[in-house]
């Protein structure tokens, strides 16, 4: 794989972060993954956020590709993207897997001495 | 998986040794130098702030600021660090941490070591984004061989 591949995906997965990286956010993607697909008025009904604000959110959201829209009739429809979540969970997994290897060598560490 | 799960990291381990001794290789300057494989100026006590330069090959000399919250030995040893940390010119002092807890817990006749990171989802939109940017010469290999696995799969 060459090194332009590998870093583009970490570009996507900044940006994924990036669009984690905020409570109504998170809020809204807890909503759409316990309700189901809602709309904006939905959305933006059960929490104190204005209709405005929901909408600009969900566009972050999108941008990342962790909701995705549909237009059902007048409204939007949106729905999570759960692929693209265990993308971001995947990401936190080679963190973890620097957890692992320091882990690892603490064991050694302790049982040799 | 639940939402909550993207903001932070898990992970146990079974040691072959006391509590006690566990302890000492969390909490001794020349012990966690050793498997952290890290140099250490500062002293590891509570509320103490202290730097880590990494030995790694991947990161050598990165330096990076260690703020210890609570050491109640020895069972729990907790730390505050700012994950991606490299560029010297830039303060993060004022940048929300992530929390790493360790937990000793007597399993037979040794230890259940569990380590969790959390806060991932309280660092900012720009942190984020840097501290994945920061740390790809770090990932890039491990990313590359889980692309060439997933890709030898297909």
């Amino acid at each position: 794989m060459s090194k332009r591949r590998v870093e583009k995906s970490l570009t996507g997965a900044a940006l994924l972060f990036a669009a984690l990286g905020d409570p109504t956010r998170l809020a809204l993607l807890q909503r759409l993954s316990q309700g189901g697909p809602a709309s904006i008025s939905v959305l933006a009904g059960s929490f104190q956020v204005t209709r405005q604000g929901v909408t600009k959110h969900l566009q972050v959201l999108a941008t990342a590709g962790v909701i995705d829209g549909t237009r059902r009739g007048r409204e939007h429809v949106w729905t999570l993207n759960p692929s693209r979540l265990a993308e971001a969970r995947r990401h936190l997994e080679v963190i973890a897997r620097g957890w692992d290897n320091a882990l690892d060598r603490l064991k050694a560490h302790v049982e040799k001495n | 998986m639940t939402i909550a799960e993207l903001s932070r990291i898990d992970r146990t381990i079974e040691i072959a040794a006391p509590p006690e001794r566990v302890w000492r290789a969390l909490t001794t300057v020349s012990e966690i130098s050793a498997w952290f494989e890290v140099t250490i100026e500062g002293d590891i006590a509570p509320g103490s702030t202290l730097w880590m330069t990494s030995l790694h090959a991947q990161y050598a000399g990165q330096r990076f600021a260690v703020h210890v919250k609570e050491m109640t030995p020895p069972r729990r040893f907790v730390w505050q660090w700012h994950p991606g940390e490299v560029d010297p010119s830039v303060d993060y002092s004022r940048e929300p941490q992530t929390t790493v807890t360790f937990v000793l817990e007597p399993s037979g006749g040794g230890t259940r070591l569990s380590v969790s990171e959390t806060g991932f989802n309280e660092i900012s939109l720009a942190r984020r984004a840097k501290v994945y940017g920061d740390n790809s010469q770090g990932w890039t290999d491990v990313l590359a061989a889980i692309q060439k696995y997933v890709e030898a799969a297909r």
